[in-house]
């Protein structure tokens, strides 16, 4: 591995498998594998909205993520949140108002870079369900090794152990902003603008992918 | 969301299917829909599919005091969730009334007919057993929660290792997954729940899906395992009928296919605990394979290289990098054309350049100047709209058609 430049397994991302429509009673579902990191998210929408949670200019947004063992903890609220705000983000709510829209995620399997695959899930399935947005909202996961300094793309949980800090970002299609980011560990500006950069570069094969499983089902519609 | 109500049509229709002894997905009155079982890479978890009823389920274990009544024994729990993207009237974290029916239903099934070797999880009696929990999250409502829950802790149970434990005097030492082999759990028989439904004129089928269970009026859930033993049982009905109607039509397809059934998860069982002993990789069975591949809503990725400029060369230029990323992180912000003015501007700085405010600022008025034309041009068409009317009431349509091409145009 030493010796080269580039090192063969940093810029890979894992492969990733998909599968819109997997559920029958959602109205838009998908799901989604990144290696074996395994999500399914669906969604309902737009629906009647409860009444405490109803807006009369706009779609509420619910997102329920569901771990695969116990109730949820913490560190499950705060996916949700995230997941919560990102979507708000890039759906256009306000197409429905006094609705609501339901977005559900449930875990099937953790092998590192849990966040960034829950966000692809549910953007997929936003994309099945066929309401409204104003871009694509794609995530990579990407570390800091702790010895070799050196940054990882979406790493598994083996690597994940050496990790120094963890990034999560979120990206939009249209204009290739950041939407939102998580990170853990400790890391300095530079190394936080490096991994920026990277994960942005590889943001583009996510948004490819999204791109590429639509086309193939919408040519032969 | 409240459940939608079924209309008489529908229940008319079904009913009357029922009658001449017809199934809307063309099957048999006693006839099962097929199951599908995928394993996860962790031990005890899985998905299973009963037709499209989806659940998932996965056992995991820690260690507890065991009870006072009980101090010899581990502990086993069963925790039903309905998931809210199984259906839209299910609620999250809430324990409503069908799910703790199947809860119930699943704990008598498995737990009260002693199916667990619960004694074999006691570490040291009356301070440390282990305490298996089995959450099992249904994803898709198509009726039926109890059998596919049941399959699915079934066979999560049956799949799960846990890990080995050493005890000397005082201390317990949990063996990792590499210091030593798990061990599975010990079963001493494998109980299903295979549940029945009986229509107004008597007709009981098996496997009811979503539309049926609301048309149906009394439902039978049996757990029966595969030496035709009965374990468990559940009558819910809604009209004057009797377990005694019922069970002499049913039992024996029931036993029957509770044995066919717990073949089945035997096997799959078998198949994927037996490549993991060997540590192949097995290409069958596992949730990849849950995506069908000839699928056209499918699709797949073998790993993506991603060839980044100047990667790796993160040491080489540490100095630059800062003053590199800052410009990065300039041109990321503001759009292609005034990121090239940016770095002109770069270039300028300090030489008594232009003033970078006021070229900011110019470019700013630009694209609002060139926001505000196209704002009056909007209102202009609107007028031309409203007058049109007010003229000629009848060519409406055309006349706005006729502007918004205009509009492109200019």
């Amino acid at each position: 591995m030493e010796g080269t430049e580039i090192v063969e397994d940093e810029g890979i991302l894992r492969p990733m498998k998909c599968e819109l429509n997997h559920l029958t009673m959602p109205d838009g579902s998908a799901m989604f594998m990144q290696g074996d990191t395994a999500v399914v998210a669906g969604i309902y929408g737009p629906v009647e909205a409860r009444v405490q949670k109803m807006m009369y200019d706009k779609a509420s947004i619910e997102v329920v993520y569901t771990p695969i063992k116990g109730p949820p903890c913490v560190d499950d609220r705060m996916r949700e949140q995230i997941i919560k705000e990102t979507c708000e983000a890039a759906l256009i709510a306000t197409l429905h108002p006094g609705t609501a829209i339901c977005i559900n995620v449930q875990e099937l399997q953790d092998s590192g870079g849990l966040l960034a695959c829950t966000v692809n899930a549910a953007c997929l399935a936003l994309i099945n369900s066929g309401l409204s947005m104003k871009f694509m909202i794609g995530a990579v996961n990407c570390m800091i090794e702790k010895d070799s300094q050196k940054l990882i793309l979406d790493p598994d949980t083996t690597q994940i152990q050496e990790a120094k800090a963890t990034f999560t970002f979120i990206f939009d299609s249209s204009k290739k902003d950041l939407v939102s980011c998580q990170t853990t560990g400790r890391f300095t500006e530079k190394e936080f603008l490096y991994s920026f950069d990277k994960c942005k570069e590889a943001s583009q094969c996510v948004f490819q992918f999204f791109r590429s499983i639509v086309t193939k089902y919408a040519t032969r519609i | 969301m409240r459940e939608v109500i079924l209309s008489h049509c529908e229940k008319n229709f079904v009913n009357k299917a029922i009658d001449k002894e017809t199934r809307l997905d063309g099957r048999q009155l006693l006839e099962a829909r097929p199951v599908n079982i995928h394993f996860g890479s962790n031990w005890g978890c899985c998905i299973v599919s009963l037709g499209r009823t989806k659940a998932i389920a996965q056992v995991s274990c820690d260690i507890q005091k065991p009870k006072a009544s009980r101090p010899n024994e581990g502990m086993l729990h069963i925790n039903v969730e309905l998931n809210p993207m199984a259906a839209p009237f299910f609620e999250a974290g809430r324990q409503s009334d069908p799910s703790v029916q199947i809860n119930r239903q699943l704990e008598r099934c498995l737990k009260d007919s002693k199916c667990i070797d619960l004694e074999s999880l006691c570490i040291v009696a009356d301070k440390k057993a282990w305490n298996l929990r089995v959450d099992i999250n249904i994803i898709n409502h198509d009726g039926n929660l109890v059998d596919c829950a049941s399959i699915a802790a079934l066979a999560a149970l049956m799949h799960f290792h846990r890990p080995d434990v050493s005890s000397s005097e005082e201390e317990i030492i949990i063996h990792s997954f590499a210091e030593k082999d798990p061990l599975p759990l010990t079963i001493y028989h494998h109980p299903v729940c295979i549940s029945f439904l009986v229509f107004e004129n008597g007709n009981t089928i098996m496997d009811p899906t979503y539309l049926e269970e609301k048309v149906g009026v009394a439902q039978l859930t049996m757990g029966i395992n595969s030496y035709r033993e009965l374990c468990s049982l559940d009558f819910n009905y809604l009209t004057r009928t009797s377990v005694a109607d019922v069970i002499p039509t049913i039992s024996n397809q029931a036993a029957n296919y509770a044995a066919e059934l717990v073949s089945l998860i035997k096997e799959s069982v078998r198949q994927d605990v037996e490549a993991r002993y060997k540590k192949e990789v097995k290409n069958f069975g596992r949730f990849e394979n849950c995506i069908a591949t000839d699928k056209l809503t499918a699709m797949f990725t073998d790993k993506i290289p991603i060839k980044l400029s100047s990667w790796g060369k993160m040491d080489d230029r540490e100095d630059e990098i800062m003053e590199d990323q800052k410009e990065n992180e300039q041109i990321i912000k503001i759009n292609k054309n005034s990121a090239e003015l940016l770095l002109l501007k770069g270039d300028l700085f300090g030489n008594g350049g232009v003033n970078t405010w006021q070229n900011d600022s110019s470019s700013d008025d630009e694209e609002e100047s060139s926001d505000e034309v196209v704002m009056v041009e909007e209102t202009k068409t609107k007028c031309h709209v409203l007058d049109d009317i007010e003229l000629s009431e009848d060519s409406e349509e055309e006349e706005t058609q006729n502007m918004t091409k205009d509009d492109i145009q200019t």
